[in-house]
């Protein structure tokens, strides 16, 4: 009996048990998790004075601000090194072959034993240049290469000096070369030279020799000298008279690439500067000056042409001209060319002269355009690379305000298309805008507002053809209308881009 | 003053709890069964009808759960045949109240004796308690399920909240209950407590305000907890981390006291009533003591006098953001900085434990049968929750113990308990809850206690049906 209540007893606690495993616990069927609602979010904001954008376009080393914060471009060409030291201060390289012969004051006599003697003799070499003379020089490199043979005696020792070259210590310099050692060669590199006559060198040799018997009448010894790879750091002499042609044909960036359209611009200063650090006059006949570039008829930097200065030895940069011009600019691209002849001592002064071979004479044409111009359609276009087809579960989407609002004091407008580009397929998925204005000109200094909202509601479209695009081509035309703008550093762009998502359907879950 | 008319104040302040602010916990069956020695534990004076029990790890084991916000109904979408399909997460932040709360209380007597000295009864008993309140308003699951458009503007934040307390304790309890003339018995015991782990958080609020304009996020924090945790956690870097193992220490580092007293006036042969007091106590957390606090940092220009501010980002770095996964994850854990949680070592602290009281009226029909009313509540997180329950128990055979209850809290009114219990000569067997149709659908149940056991009778018991009901003689 009591068994049987104790049964009865677990029986009962038992419907407990399996009451809580009945198949609505099951989980099972649990496919995924269900939301909807709606995100409001700021994305992106931005606050941008004119100098920030001017970095932004990677301006900001050609931008000039003056105190007012007036900005100016600065157009620059510049040929250095019209004629440069380095082309004068070399010499050519040289050959002497020379013999040199003493008479035998005992001819015929038969020596008991070998003796040596010395003989000495000088040989004096001439440097060639069709440039200059030279009285001093520091060498920067420099190379002889000697040999004495004699076909009766044994040479066994030269002994070269000369008091023109002096080694770094202030000594003359001397060679010592044992024939047969193949140690012919001497290097120049860094001594100094001075001499009283331009272009000339004195070599003394001592040419030791052993003699065994003397039955010759002369003793007769070739000089071999080659010489190569003379070239001076610093002299002073004289400089000839010396003319050179100089062209710089050159295509420029007014703004960055993808920038295109016209630009009018006014008050251009144009400035031609030179720099002569010869320690000599020079001429300089400039004759041509020219921009041209599509869309624009060319027209002269310079005028009149040909302009003709002189260029006085100076270490900074000294103008020659200027003037005001007004012209119209492709800002995609230009192209300017600038020719010139130069006379370097054009009256073959003597005079002595230091030259080195950091001398030059440089030119610099400098076209000064201060940001006042008016716009015709310029038109820039960028590409971005915005992954948006790497973003998870844009299904979830179901309806997408953009709302952008733009604060601006800039005086120009703009109006835009984002592009959303599908790269692997090569095509755009869709254009978001439509050339709607983003930014309203500011022509009275007043900050304008420009509010655009962009509202997609359409799944399909937010799901395939946004979101699957890797990068958005921003499309804008920038405009002035009829104004002539300028542009001040305080001048400022604010932004926001905020939206509003309406999102919703199942998260499914990993069965796995 | 008339016994049916103390009977009848004793139900009508136990209807005023019932119908408070708060909520109850602990209500069980086993407390209104008479053969039940467990009974003790909500009346310490209860005269029990055994001159000496013994448990040992199985003698009660008892949980209690309180689920006011995570009903399963609430959760999922379900097919036609009553299966989930989806886990709804807008239908689960909607049904969510203002303010909810998640508890459960576990019990483990691991060891009771008790044991009949002359004329009272000497009790020992040792318990591994687990008492977890997880309060949560609906302010994130609302935001994470329907967004916050519906949440814009300073005088309509969304506003996060919630509050933990947790505490994992040991209990050695002596206790002795005394027959004091044939009317009165009292009952008490005192208990010596050792903290294993707590927790407890003195703030946790997160708000977020949208700007209406610009859609600005702004954000505040300001979080404030206390741990005491056993000391293979450790801080590290200002992170809470794990090192080692347990030690034996950690099982009497947080000394605590508390002490359970209980009455019960036998006003006639048929009127009685009960008052107790339970778990008035407290523990003192000494070991490995930490505080964590969080307010948003000034680690970056999102921060914004004691706010982290997110009106945008630059369009490069949004760019970046989209299309380059290593910047996007750098970016992220760069946020994380702003609201990064810092750890310090702390002072001891005091928590107090979940002081019960409780009131109770009986009549009983018959020797065999009872029906009580009583009015309980419990001292927990700062409020009190009452409870107000109608119980009938009855005693067949000497042997079958049954009882069936019924509890009124605050929103929630269905909870029908039974307690069914088996009395053998050498021991008793026996399993309650305190909502029957909460054990059919637990998980839609905002209050579930259970709890079962089995005790062995070192000697017989000694019923007695004569002039009193069960009540020992001696």
């Amino acid at each position: 009996m009591r068994y049987n209540k104790l049964i009865a007893f677990f029986a009962l606690c038992s419907l407990f048990f399996t009451a809580c495993n009945k198949g609505h616990y099951d989980l099972s069927n649990v496919n995924g998790v269900h939301t909807q609602g709606e995100m409001l979010l700021p994305i992106a904001s931005g606050n941008y004075t004119m100098v920030d954008l001017m970095e932004r376009f990677q301006m900001d080393s050609l931008i000039d601000y003056d105190p007012e914060g007036n900005m100016s471009y600065n157009l620059l060409f510049e040929q250095m090194g019209l004629v440069e030291g380095s082309e004068l201060l070399k010499f050519k390289d040289l050959t002497v072959n020379e013999t040199h012969s003493f008479v035998n004051p005992a001819p015929g006599i038969v020596l008991p034993a070998p003796i040596d003697t010395t003989f000495s003799f000088t040989q004096t070499i001439h440097f060639e240049s069709e440039h200059i003379g030279v009285r001093s020089a520091t060498m920067e490199s420099g190379r002889f290469q000697l040999d004495v043979t004699s076909d009766v005696v044994d040479v066994r020792k030269i002994t070269v000096r000369t008091p023109d070259i002096k080694d770094k210590e202030g000594n003359d310099f001397y060679f010592v070369y044992f024939p047969g050692t193949g140690l012919s060669t001497f290097d120049l590199s860094g001594m100094s030279y001075q001499t009283a006559e331009s272009n000339r060198l004195n070599l003394n040799f001592e040419v030791q020799i052993k003699v065994e018997e003397l039955p010759m009448s002369d003793f007769v010894f070739d000089v071999s000298l080659v010489g190569t790879d003379f070239v001076i750091e610093e002299m002073s002499g004289y400089v000839s008279t010396y003319s050179k042609r100089n062209q710089l044909d050159t295509i420029f960036n007014v703004f960055p690439d993808k920038l295109s359209g016209m630009i009018g611009v006014e008050n251009v200063l144009v400035t031609l500067s030179e720099r002569n650090t010869f320690g000599i006059g020079a001429e300089i006949v400039v004759d041509t000056a020219q921009i041209s570039g599509d869309g624009i008829e060319p027209f002269d930097l310079i005028s009149p042409l040909p302009l003709e200065f002189e260029a006085v030895p100076s270490p900074i940069f000294t103008q020659v001209f200027q003037q005001y011009l007004d012209s119209r600019l492709n800002a995609h691209a230009g192209h300017a060319y600038i020719s010139s002849d130069l006379i370097l001592n054009p009256e073959g002064n003597q005079d002595l002269v230091m030259v080195n071979d950091e001398s030059a004479i440089d030119l610099r044409v400098h076209a000064h355009v201060p940001f006042e111009f008016n716009v015709d359609d310029i038109h820039y276009i960028d590409t971005v690379n915005l992954r948006l087809s790497e973003l998870e579960s844009p299904e979830w989407i179901k309806k997408m305000t953009l709302e952008l609002t733009f604060v601006s004091t800039i005086p120009f407008n703009l109006n835009g298309n984002f592009m959303m580009y599908d790269s692997e397929h090569d095509v755009v998925t869709y254009t978001l805008l439509d050339d709607a204005t983003l930014i309203a000109s500011s022509y009275d200094g007043q900050p304008t507002t420009t509010q655009v909202t962009i509202e997609i509601t359409d799944e399909d479209l937010i799901q395939h053809n946004i979101f699957a695009s890797d990068r958005i081509i921003l499309d804008f035309d920038l405009g002035t209308e009829s104004h002539d703008v300028v542009l001040n550093a305080s001048q400022y762009l604010n932004f926001t881009l905020k939206s509003k998502v309406q999102y919703g359907g199942v998260i499914e879950l990993n069965k796995n | 003053m008339n016994m049916n008319k103390l009977a009848k104040t004793i139900i009508a302040a136990s209807l005023l709890m019932a119908f408070g602010a708060a909520h109850a916990q602990e209500v069980s069956p086993v407390d209104f069964m008479k053969m039940n020695p467990y009974q003790m534990k909500s009346n310490p004076a209860a005269d029990l009808p055994y001159k000496s029990v013994i448990s040992l790890v199985f003698g009660n084991v008892g949980v209690d759960c309180r689920n006011t916000g995570l009903k399963y109904d609430n959760l999922f979408d379900f097919d036609a045949q009553g299966r989930p399909t989806t886990l709804n997460l807008n239908k689960f932040a909607n049904s969510l109240s203002e303010n909810n709360a998640l508890s459960l209380t576990v019990n483990e007597n691991l060891f009771t004796l008790y044991r009949r000295l002359g004329v009272g009864m000497l009790t020992v008993g040792y318990d591994v308690r687990v008492q977890s309140d997880l309060s949560f308003n609906d302010g994130l699951f609302d935001l994470l399920a329907n967004g916050n458009a519906d949440f814009v503007g300073e005088e309509n934040p969304v506003n996060v909240k919630f509050g933990l307390n947790a505490t994992a304790f040991q209990q050695f309890a002596v206790g002795y209950q005394i027959n004091v003339g044939k009317r009165l018995s009292v009952g008490g015991r005192a208990k010596l407590l050792f903290g294993f782990g707590n927790v407890t958080t003195d703030a946790f609020d997160v708000k977020m305000v949208t700007d209406p304009n610009t859609y600005a996020l702004r954000m505040y924090e300001n979080i404030a907890m206390k741990a005491s945790l056993p000391s293979f956690f450790t801080i590290r870097d200002g992170s809470l981390v794990t090192a080692g193992n347990l030690a034996f220490s950690d099982l009497f580092s947080n000394p605590g006291f508390g002490v359970d007293l209980g009455a019960e006036y036998h006003i006639t042969d048929e009127w009685g009533v009960v008052a107790s007091v339970q778990d008035l106590g407290f523990i003192s957390w000494k070991a490995n003591n930490v505080q964590m606090t969080g307010q948003v940092n000034d680690v970056g220009p999102m921060y914004d006098d004691g706010s982290f501010l997110f009106d945008g980002i630059a369009i490069d770095q949004l760019q970046r953001i989209i299309s380059d996964e290593y910047y996007r994850e750098r970016f992220l854990d760069t946020l994380k900085q702003y609201f990064q949680l810092e750890s310090t070592p702390t002072e001891r602290y005091t928590t107090m434990l979940n002081t019960n009281i409780l009131l109770r009226g009986y009549y009983d029909l018959n020797p065999g049968n009872r029906i009580s009313v009583q009015a309980q509540g419990c001292f927990r997180n700062g409020g009190f929750r009452p409870a107000f329950t109608l119980a009938y128990s009855g005693s067949f055979f000497k042997m079958l113990d049954v009882c069936a209850t019924y509890t009124l809290m605050k929103g929630s009114y269905a909870n029908f308990g039974v307690g069914l219990a088996a009395n053998f000569t050498t021991f008793h067997i026996y399993f309650a809850t305190n909502n029957i149709i909460g054990a059919f659908a637990p998980l839609n149940s905002k209050d579930f206690n259970a709890q079962a056991g089995i005790v062995f009778n070192l000697r017989s018991p000694d019923f007695s049906l004569g002039s009193r009901n069960l009540r020992y003689t001696y």
